[in-house]
């Protein structure tokens, strides 16, 4: 089998774009992916694409085909995947297996999503397509209800407060004043976190990711190929995925997501590492609760102490295990499709020590989750400095 | 070929809440699945739910989808029925800030604007 490297990273500016479609914020990102490679368009075989709903938010489906076309007339084998959210991380891991199994040599994987054109009513519509909508969609739940619903669970079950969840929003604003592609670059008080306007209780408004539009792409190649090429690669050394209900309330646990541990479980086994070697990681924090649920699923912390780590600062960029340096979804934004894409660049640039004003010092191994509906796909992947 | 929904859908416009019993392992589930997701048997009974349950978490919905904004805010709850047995549906009460987590509540139905049945719970 194949190891597998990304050489190549290209984002848009995450936010509103209001003359760009899918088509062109991806376009935007690849063609930066592949000047970041020192490759030609002509060296990739084939292209994987994440996307939640052009369909819906656009009215353009076969969007893969598109990003393909766009290119040039070399006639690329282009393949797009939706798994709701977590859309932009599987087209990955599809990437990943067709150089692992040497299938292909060079793949361009990114994904795209273009929301704001859309109302907020009509984006909570589209992004309901993805929880049940027979035994959760008739009862007017939406995805922050969903969330709300974990959070209060975890609160009542361990304590956690409604300080934990805003303090999770409020790192993740500082970390994106330092990222120049985020969303937002304005710092946010605990206090005006706590204060903001309610969306589903107990959530309000600085615990959710926004709407965004925005683009990210890699390109991933084989060992065979880095030998020629003048770039610093970065490693996969491990993919995990898993699936589960789609229905929270017939999961195991409502506090806990069950996807990402099995999923975690499979990355860190391919990986040979546990969760005490990463360095950094970037969690799905559509909903400041998702991203203590997460560190929690995903062995950094114990289950019930993931809002006592951000209290301590573990999580800090400053910290022993800096999480969603970049950000997060909720403060550098949440283009569906991209998301999953952009959280491994962040990895990319944190290891090659690219990451400018947030670079961290020494890393080595970064894990990025990404997690689809309420945490019924999550897909984990660990990146790894080349010796 | 039917599909494992109708006979829920059906139980509903009887205001009746089915589930899946697995007659391998015994364990109860929704929704409605061709295997039992605990130990993957395909010989599962039909069974129906007290119309009582213990509410496990719940959220008041402010910020509405489309259909439902006229009717915000209100509560959406996940009712424990038996058996570790769950399910998702609204919480109607006149006193939403008493409501908490451990509440008895009784199921309803109700019929929505596209007059499909629809369950509710209250107190």
């Amino acid at each position: 089998m194949k190891r597998v490297f990304v050489i190549g990273v290209g984002l848009t500016k995450f936010g509103k774009h209001e003359h760009l479609s899918t088509r062109d914020l991806f376009f935007h990102a690849s063609k930066k992916a592949i000047a970041d490679a020192k490759i030609d368009i002509n060296d990739v075989d084939g292209i994987y694409f994440g996307n939640l709903s052009s369909d819906r938010f656009e009215h353009q489906a076969h969007t893969a085909a598109i990003n393909a076309s766009n290119f040039s007339s070399r006639n690329f084998p282009s393949t797009r995947i939706e798994d709701a959210c977590a859309s932009g991380g599987v087209a990955v891991a599809q990437a990943y297996l067709a150089i692992k199994s040497g299938l292909h040599d060079t793949i361009l994987v990114g994904g795209a999503e273009k929301m704001t054109n859309l109302s907020t009513p009509e984006v909570t519509d589209v992004l309901g397509t993805c929880a049940d909508n027979i035994f959760e969609l008739p009862h007017g739940i939406t995805f922050p209800g969903l969330y709300a619903l974990m959070a209060r669970a975890h609160m009542h079950k361990y304590g956690t407060t409604k300080e934990h969840l805003s303090m999770v929003a409020v790192k993740n604003h500082f970390n994106a004043l330092k990222n120049p592609y985020a969303q937002f670059h304005k710092e946010i008080t605990l206090e005006k976190a706590m204060n903001s306007v309610i969306v589903s209780d107990p959530l309000n408004l600085y615990d959710c990711s926004p709407i965004t539009d925005g683009g990210a792409a890699l390109i991933l190649t084989t060992e065979e190929k880095i030998k020629n090429l003048d770039v610093t690669p970065v490693e996969i050394v491990g993919v995990g995925q898993a699936s589960d209900s789609i229905s929270l309330a017939n999961r195991k646990s409502l506090t806990s997501i069950e996807a990402n541990k099995i999923a975690s479980k499979r990355a860190y086994n391919m990986a040979e590492i546990t969760p005490k070697n990463i360095d950094v990681a970037e969690v799905h924090d559509c909903f400041t609760i998702a991203e203590i649920i997460t560190t929690e699923d995903l062995g950094f912390f114990e289950e019930g102490k993931g809002g006592k780590a951000v209290e301590e600062g573990i999580t800090s960029i400053d910290g022993d295990l800096p999480i969603n340096t970049d950000g997060g979804l909720k403060a550098k934004g949440h283009p569906i499709g991209a998301t999953g894409v952009a959280q491994i660049i962040e990895l990319v640039h944190q290891i090659r020590g690219t990451a400018g004003d947030r670079q961290l010092n020494g890393v080595k191994y970064g894990l990025a989750q990404n997690m689809g509906g309420s945490g019924a796909t999550s897909v984990v992947h660990i990146l790894k400095e080349v010796d | 070929m039917d599909s494992i929904l109708n006979s829920f859908i059906d139980g509903l416009k009887n205001e009746k809440i089915l589930y899946n019993r697995c007659n391998q392992c015994e364990k109860d589930f929704l929704p409605p699945a061709y295997h039992c997701p605990t130990c993957g048997n395909d010989k599962l009974e039909i069974k129906e739910a007290k119309k009582e349950g213990t509410i496990e978490t719940f959220t008041v919905v402010h910020v509405a989808p489309t259909d439902f904004i006229e009717e915000a805010p209100y509560i959406v709850g996940i009712v424990q029925l038996n058996n570790n047995l769950r399910i998702m549906a609204r919480i109607k009460t006149t006193q939403i800030e008493n409501i908490r987590i451990g509440d008895k509540v009784k199921a309803a139905f109700d019929k929505n604007k596209q007059d499909v049945s629809i369950l509710f719970f209250t107190f």
